[in-house]
């Protein structure tokens, strides 16, 4: 997994390249820092997600609730928002449209 | 011009004190070299050290590896750096003697090492050397014989509060998949009374297996409630948030008359084949379990015909990857619509997805309603 990071107009944008799976979460858990005001994940890299990267931006998002810290899910590639479809999140998760 | 006998007979002696004195030093490094290979262990290597001081007629000696002392040592040489050269400091008499991964401190020969002395500390050292990577390297082995050995040991208690097939429910036939992607795994199945639970831990290995066994483990007293959804939502969710996981699951109660309640926790869909093939598909009722509270607690109902079908299972299969991409819920869908018997669906989707890599945890239950005699 490929990660960018870099600010546009204030906000912190992580631009991910790859696969969201179980191989990749335990690193990027280091690399995605939860910064004020707010963040945003551009997927548009991203065409395969399992349950371990689900849990991964559940847990993403748990964190910015927690700390008020606005979060955004951009870019989705249709793959993933099938996944996010089938197991309920798509409507729970703060999904850009 | 001959000796005088005296002076003959003085140098012969002392001729064969040299001797007798190199031939104990081989011996003992001849002893050494022996003892070096066949070392077990951190304090047996300190022991070697003691002789080795003795030997050399020195007061004390000390190991210094991987960035501590090991044993003992006086508070004055406690706060040597390590050196990259070998070093002599005439204040306490100390000789310093690098090695690979740390040096030897030894002190408290008045006279100083002699050049014989200096060369069996030379040899000791690179010797120390070696024998700690051995050390190091046979600590290694022992770690990973004990990781295999737990691995093992949590394995089969696993398989033992996880089972691996599950009773048919009274009125239907069940034909299942349950394989796990490694030793352990974070699907799980369970049966009590008519009810029927097929689940998947988010994750994979050790952490998502000992949360399939716990909730295996809280299954039968969750589905003795008079709310079964509300039970496992109460009793499950603290243990999955504090290890940032979920679960999606889908939960049956199977009725004798073709009668089935199910909830699904973010669970893929069911799928079921109707008598003319036509597939119908039941999505998630809530999000998975460990989440968010479901809005409401309610089982949905759907009846089955004799000879229909419903499948449930995990994501491990539509997420089996072949070179074309996933092996995805139309292929399912498109193979069940095709069987009508359950055992020829079952051979024709292993054949199926022969050529595809199944990454994840695969369970699948399928359940044949055969009617009321």
């Amino acid at each position: 997994m490929q990660v960018e990071r870099y600010e546009d107009q204030g906000t912190t944008v992580y631009k991910m390249q790859g696969r969201l799976d179980a191989h990749q979460v335990p690193a990027l858990k280091s690399l995605i820092e939860v910064v004020p005001p707010g963040i945003v994940l551009d997927l548009a890299g991203v065409n395969f997600i399992d349950s371990t990267g689900l849990a991964f931006l559940v847990g993403v998002n748990k964190r910015a609730r927690e700390s008020k810290i606005g979060l955004k899910l951009r870019n989705l590639q249709d793959p993933v928002r099938l996944i996010l479809e089938m197991v309920g999140l798509y409507d729970i998760l703060p999904i850009e449209r | 011009m001959s000796l005088p006998p005296q002076q003959l007979e003085h140098d012969l002696e002392a001729t064969a004190e040299a001797l007798a004195d190199c031939y104990d030093r081989s011996v003992f490094l001849e002893r050494l070299m022996v003892r070096t290979a066949r070392l077990s262990s951190v304090s047996d290597l300190l022991e070697l050290l003691g002789e080795a001081a003795g030997e050399l007629g020195c007061r004390g000696i000390a190991l210094f590896a991987d960035g501590a002392w090991r044993g003992d040592v006086p508070g004055w040489l406690a706060r040597y750096p390590a050196p990259e050269r070998r070093f002599r400091e005439r204040g306490q008499g100390l000789h310093g003697l690098p090695f690979g991964r740390g040096w030897i401190a030894l002190w408290g020969k008045e006279a100083g090492l002699n050049a014989y002395d200096a060369r069996i500390a030379d040899a000791l050292a690179q010797m120390v050397g070696a024998a700690w990577e051995n050390l190091e390297a046979q600590a290694l082995r022992e770690r990973l014989r004990l990781q295999e050995y737990e691995r093992q040991l949590a394995g089969e208690i696993w398989r033992t509060l996880v089972p691996a097939e599950v009773p048919a429910p009274e009125g239907y036939g069940l034909y299942s998949l349950f394989q796990p992607a490694r030793e352990v795994g974070g699907d799980f199945q369970t049966a009590h009374g008519a009810w029927r639970v097929l689940g998947d831990i988010s994750g994979k290995g050790l952490p998502a297996a000992m949360h399939s066994g716990l909730l295996t483990g809280l299954m039968p007293l969750i589905l003795s409630q008079s709310d079964p959804v509300a039970a496992m939502v109460a009793s499950a969710t603290p243990a999955l948030e504090r290890s940032e996981v979920f679960a999606t699951l889908a939960l049956l109660h199977l009725h004798p008359e073709g009668r089935v309640g199910w909830f699904s926790f973010g669970h893929p869909p069911l799928l079921l084949r109707r008598r003319d093939g036509l597939i119908e598909r039941f999505r998630a009722s809530a999000p998975p379990l460990g989440l968010f509270p479901p809005a409401n607690h309610d089982l949905n109902w759907l009846r089955l015909e004799p000879g229909e079908l419903l499948l449930v299972y995990s994501d491990g299969l539509i997420e089996a990857e072949g070179e074309q991409g996933l092996y995805g819920l139309e292929r399912v869908a498109g193979l069940l619509a095709q069987h009508p018997r359950p055992q020829e669906f079952l051979l024709t989707l292993e054949r199926d997805l022969s050529g595809f890599s199944i990454v994840d945890d695969l369970s699948l239950q399928l359940y044949e309603f055969r009617g009321t005699a």
